[in-house]
């Protein structure tokens, strides 16, 4: 079976030489993921992969005038494990999102996994964004088809993964409806859906609930963390929602406004957790002083 | 359906309207019985030239046919150019307000002057007259795709040929729709006016014929017949097809 993702990508966790029935057994089969398929993958356990950023600068030029988005980032990522990168409006979370992708180079720095330099694009990412971008002129179905083709997945095994990704977002039944026939909530899940289909190795998601209804979001916080448990994707979570980061990650970068990485911060809290844990609220409390503390002060005290 | 009894009843109106109208002044307003007669006598008996009148709606029906098609299709190669190279953009942005401005008669004249009476020079004219009307709709649409979209399909690796397929073409689908019925409510009329200035055939050609011979009732009864068919197009082609085209729409 030839390789079912775009050329250009490599994907780390593939295994290209099955292609069972797809919808039976949810991790073998055309080019799914076989490795990380429980929660216990999801800690560093000494056999996950880590990707070390060290040293980012990304600036911007503005006539003659340089306008520097961030500099000396350093931070690990472990492989199958869920980041978030928090801060306020306009301190570059995005563009760091955009660089660690490839999307656009960074100025200064390196990023190795497992001691090793790779280049930024070379990581097989895939984007879930803060609105659901579907075409509204396909069905859901075909939507999810579309990412499928765009990464030529071949088309025998195009069916069989739109199905098995639309039952993971509880939306197979929906297969072919049309995006306009569906709510906000479950739109995003088609997004994310699409976005896991062709089975990237890291999940981005550049604020993905912040346009839902809380209660909405609410669910959906706790659906990716099943889906997370699942699939054992190492998944790069943008948010400025401080509750978000703390119940849904194991680790959280935090950047001031300054684009100055200010804090790393691990959340140990047990998994499976429910918000409203006093582990959660009294780490996210902790984090926000901490934070607000670092603002009061300014950076150049600091 | 409610819809039928709505036009039934305003059918009725406009028929009653036009009867009064015959009993006020019968020689300039022959009543529609006498010119409903003649439609039957066009169309099964032919009119004078021995022609039935649907020959002669036929004739004007391929140049619409024809100057549609063509203006839609100037008009999308056009606009992809526009959107895909900017100098095109600017180009077509600041002489499209001066294409648009000449009188329509003035148009088909210096065209029939320089092609001479004919089928093709009737198509070039109305061509040129309505292509940047299409344009206009065309360009609105490609410059309204949302570019989220695009940039969705540029993190999937989407090729720029499958952007095209999946994401402009569809988006302008509503356009291309909108832009055709416009075009078709306008290059009839037009055909017509540049029939009636000299061609042997086609609705505006019997127009002619019958006005100069001072006769009212022969004349009406081509406007009806030509508006008979252009709702019948409206309602029994465009109206199905876009419907089929725009399910996506009514989810």
């Amino acid at each position: 079976m030839a390789d079912t993702t775009a050329s250009t990508t490599q994907m780390s966790q593939s295994d290209d030489t099955t292609t069972g029935p797809p919808v039976d057994e949810s991790h073998s089969g055309d080019g799914e993921p076989t490795a990380p398929a429980s929660s216990d993958s999801h800690s560093a356990d000494g056999q996950a992969s880590v990707i070390a950023f060290s040293n980012l600068k990304k600036s911007f030029a503005n006539g003659e005038e340089s306008f520097t988005v961030f500099e000396g980032l350093d931070f690990e990522i472990t492989e199958g494990s869920f980041t978030s990168i928090m801060g306020p409006s306009g301190c570059g979370k995005s563009t760091l999102l955009n660089v660690i992708s490839g999307l656009i180079p960074p100025d200064e720095g390196e990023i190795r996994r497992d001691g090793e330099i790779v280049e930024p694009g070379e990581f097989f990412y895939s984007y879930v964004f803060q609105e659901p971008r579907l075409l509204d002129w396909l069905t859901i179905g075909e939507n999810v088809r579309f990412a499928l083709r765009a990464q030529g997945v071949p088309p025998e095994d195009q069916s069989g993964r739109i199905y098995r990704y639309l039952e993971l977002v509880g939306l197979e039944d929906k297969i072919d409806s049309y995006p306009q026939q569906l709510s906000g909530g479950m739109r995003q899940r088609v997004g994310i859906a699409r976005a896991l289909a062709v089975d990237p190795e890291i999940l981005f998601m550049d604020e993905p609930f912040s346009s839902l209804d809380e209660f909405t979001a609410k669910e959906l916080r706790a659906d990716l963390l099943e889906i997370w448990k699942e699939t054992g994707k190492t998944i790069i979570f943008v948010t400025h929602n401080s509750s978000e980061a703390v119940f849904l990650s194991d680790s959280i970068l935090i950047l001031d406004d300054n684009g100055q990485l200010f804090d790393q911060v691990s959340v140990d809290a047990p998994r499976p957790r429910t918000i409203g844990d006093e582990a959660l609220i009294e780490t996210e409390s902790t984090m926000m002083e901490q934070f607000f503390a670092h603002l009061d002060t300014g950076p150049d005290e600091s | 359906m409610n819809r039928a009894p709505r036009i039934a009843v305003s059918l009725v109106a406009f028929v009653a309207g036009w009867w009064l109208l015959s009993l006020y002044n019968g020689r300039m307003f022959p009543s529609p019985v006498a010119v409903g007669g003649l439609i039957v006598e066009f169309v099964f008996e032919g009119d004078i030239d021995n022609r039935s009148a649907l020959y002669h709606l036929w004739v004007t029906f391929g140049r619409v046919l024809a100057s549609t098609a063509l203006a839609l299709g100037i008009a999308l190669v056009i606009g992809i150019a526009m959107k895909t190279n900017d100098g095109v953009a600017k180009a077509f942005e600041a002489w499209l307000p001066v294409w648009m401005t000449p009188p329509d008669v003035v148009v088909i004249l210096v065209v029939m002057v320089i092609l001479g009476f004919n089928s093709l020079a009737v198509v070039v004219a109305v061509t040129f007259a309505y292509t940047p009307f299409a344009l206009v709709t065309i360009w609105q649409g490609l410059q309204e795709v949302d570019p989220g979209l695009v940039e969705m399909a540029d993190a999937f690796e989407a090729s720029r040929v499958e952007i095209w397929r999946q994401i402009y073409v569809p988006h302008l689908m509503s356009y291309i729709f909108s832009s055709l019925r416009n075009l078709f409510g306008m290059t009839w009329k037009v055909a017509v006016i540049a029939e009636v200035f000299g061609i042997s055939n086609g609705v505006g050609s019997r127009v002619r014929f019958w006005f100069l011979q001072g006769n009212i009732a022969e004349v009406l009864a081509y406007a009806v017949l030509f508006v008979g068919v252009v709702l019948v197009i409206e309602y029994a082609v465009l109206n199905p097809v876009q419907n089929r085209a725009f399910a996506w729409r009514q989810a």
